[in-house]
């Protein structure tokens, strides 16, 4: 069953007297208990993405069209006291530097209680206190480091810190946004498994929001690229990474290097991402594709279906599917 | 493999220690007792975490921080008895890229007034004509082309991997015979980084340079470098070729480093590193060896030896009493 439903979703912000559209026209859902990659680079609309799953779009950002719907109820026009319960409560989400914004002269321990208590007053001041050593003990944090300061604490402990408290209301659906793009490998590492053994112990839904290839193919059962606002390729991870179908993923990982792959294997895509505000007619990514077709220059690609799971935007495939279909 | 080839720089014992505010506490030892050559022609990549000594230790091979002890040596002569004249030379040849190309550059001026400033410092090119054709070529070189038309640019016109270009540009426009690159793609979106780190060997190649490469990212490394240093709270753990480092770890903490790398491949998942805990705060080191507290090979003895470089193959090095025992098994399959 799919828990999170984005159907059509599209998100402009305006600056200036100009409008942006960073979420054009998305569509996927993320199945109960899966873990879900989102990759793309700056500007991709990924992070926007995370922003409105969560209501918390900047003020001028809004949705302009299609739905999300989260466990079957439709998000878009509830009231910010609505709003309140749902963050937190049903969704919880994790970002890099989550603990940046604790108090610096509060223990730890103290500032997860309040939170608790937000969501639950009924624990009182000592029943919150008791949960609080119970999240942080569950985020592995060792209990002698528990009444620390947050400037106390290192950066592993620190975004251990910050999944506690996305935890905090009991969420079954965490958002992580870049949560280990700041560490170095082995914590990064340490708190992936961490993610893993979190999902499994509680059953939890994940969206994990990354440019990192390595880390979705360590973590993530689904993948969703996105390009310059929308989502080009989609599938399991083994399909995207063993048999990908837009040209963009295939350069995309083609970027990455590969030890197995032997040294100076790795090629860029020239150019850089689109700007948004005036985006590529045709297909977003064909100044930088390297099958790019006469087509693509005009007409937007439409979607071209793989098997059950896998699907792309691109004209390359709109043959193959017109002859499947015959 | 230019190993037989003579060192550019050659660092001994170096020392850089830093003053805490707080009088009578111990001074931070950013880099202690580092010796390293860089040889004539070659792509070293100096790794390690923050807070591992390895921009501290760059900084010093350009003379830019104050040496606590030791010494750094260029083309043979040590840096302290350079002359006015000679500084001023050895500046010219020995230059920087850094992170952020977005903070290095004035945005109120044009590329052309960005990547012609080192010349007009160091005094080079009597013509305006003369100017402009050394930085027309740098520009070319660094694939901003046509270069008279980047040149009236300014920043806010490129993008990220383009800045990026320009600071490289500036860098190579005085044809320095050293380029030291700290963390240059890391600010950077994948799908550009290749190409930026391509650039690099490419103009290491066609200007005869030596490059050193810091990074906290040893893919990255491995993509650039001919040999590979790793580092770790001030001091050189391991040492070796590109594919003695990654393939062969012979340091627990290399080991760790590499294993903990997340590869682009579904079916590689989940050998999680045995390694415990964060880098050790620097202001306290650990007795004996540095990683001990974390090591998940550390014996007794550990927390009392200190351990030196050692070799284990024709330049392969590593830190580690247990070098003889241990058999690490290769985390990747190559």
């Amino acid at each position: 069953m799919s828990l999170v439903r984005i159907d059509d979703l599209s998100i402009d912000y305006r600056r200036a007297g100009k409008t942006i559209r960073a979420v054009n026209e998305l569509t996927f859902s993320v199945e109960e208990g899966s873990i879900v990659g989102l990759v793309g680079e700056s500007g991709s609309g990924k992070s926007t993405l995370a922003l409105s799953l969560m209501g918390l779009l900047p003020r001028n950002g809004s949705v302009t069209g299609g739905s999300i719907l989260f466990e079957g109820r439709e998000m878009q026009g509830l009231s910010e006291d609505d709003w309140r319960t749902v963050r937190g409560h049903d969704m919880g989400m994790v970002f890099q530097g989550a603990m940046n914004s604790l108090n610096p002269v509060k223990r730890v321990r103290d500032q997860v209680a309040e939170t608790v208590r937000t969501h639950e007053p009924e624990l009182g001041k000592d029943g919150s206190i008791d949960r609080s050593h119970e999240l942080l003990n569950l985020v592995g944090i060792p209990s002698d480091r528990h009444e620390a300061y947050p400037h106390e604490w290192s950066g592993g402990m620190r975004q251990r810190g910050g999944i506690a408290l996305a935890l905090s209301g009991r969420p079954n659906f965490l958002i992580a946004d870049e949560p280990v793009t700041a560490l170095d490998v082995i914590v990064q590492a340490r708190i992936l498994r961490l993610l893993e053994d979190l999902q499994e112990a509680l059953g939890l839904t994940i969206l994990f929001i990354t440019h990192d290839l390595g880390v979705v193919a360590r973590l993530c059962d689904r993948v969703v690229v996105m390009y310059a606002a929308q989502a080009v390729e989609e599938g399991t991870v083994e399909e995207i990474f063993q048999s990908p179908k837009h040209p963009y993923t295939k350069a995309l990982l083609g970027s990455v290097p590969n030890f197995a792959k032997g040294r100076g294997k790795s090629h860029g895509i020239s150019g850089s991402p689109p700007s948004l505000i005036n985006p590529p007619q045709g297909c977003r990514f064909h100044p930088r594709c390297p099958d790019a077709m006469d087509i693509c220059t005009r007409e937007d690609p439409y979607q071209t279906t793989f098997s059950s799971s896998q699907r792309a935007m691109c004209h390359l495939y709109d043959r193959q599917e017109a002859d499947d279909a015959e | 493999m230019p190993s037989n080839s003579p060192a550019i720089a050659s660092i001994r014992d170096l020392n850089v220690h830093f003053k805490r505010r707080r009088r009578l506490a111990e001074p931070v030892r950013a880099v202690d007792g580092v010796d390293l050559d860089i040889f004539k022609g070659e792509t070293l990549a100096i790794v390690g975490e923050s807070g591992s000594g390895k921009t501290t230790l760059v900084r010093a091979i350009g003379h830019l921080v104050p040496i606590t002890f030791g010494s750094v040596a260029f083309g043979g002569t040590d840096l302290e008895n350079l002359k006015r004249a000679e500084l001023r030379a050895f500046r010219r040849k020995v230059q920087y890229v850094f992170q952020d190309p977005f903070e290095s550059f004035d945005r109120r001026q044009s590329i052309f007034q960005i990547v012609s400033q080192p010349l007009r410092v160091h005094n080079i090119g009597s013509t305006r004509a003369e100017i402009q054709s050394r930085v027309y070529e740098a520009l070319e070189e660094c694939g901003l082309e046509p270069a008279h038309e980047f040149a009236k640019l300014f920043p806010h016109q490129l993008s990220g991997g383009q800045r990026q270009r320009v600071s490289i540009a500036s860098a190579i426009v005085l044809r320095p015979d050293l380029l030291i690159a700290d963390e240059p793609v890391s600010m950077l979106d994948v799908s550009v980084r290749s190409e930026i780190l391509s650039l690099f060997v490419r103009l290491r190649e066609s200007r005869n340079m030596t490059l050193v490469f810091v990074t906290h990212d040893l893919s990255v490394a491995w993509e650039v470098a001919d040999r590979i240093v790793v580092m770790y709270l001030g001091k050189i753990v391991e040492q070796g070729t590109a594919h003695q480092l990654i393939g062969n770890p012979a340091n627990p903490y290399t080991h760790a480093l590499v294993t903990a790398i997340p590869v682009p491949d579904p079916s590689q998942r989940g050998i999680d590193p045995a390694v415990k805990g964060d880098i050790a705060d620097i202001k306290g080191i650990p007795s004996g060896c540095r990683f001990h507290p974390r090591c998940p090979y550390a014996i007794e003895k550990c927390s009392v030896a200190v351990p030196a470089l050692a070799p284990i193959q024709a330049g392969h090095f590593s830190a580690c009493i247990r070098n003889d025992e241990l058999d690490l098994e290769p985390p990747h399959h190559m």
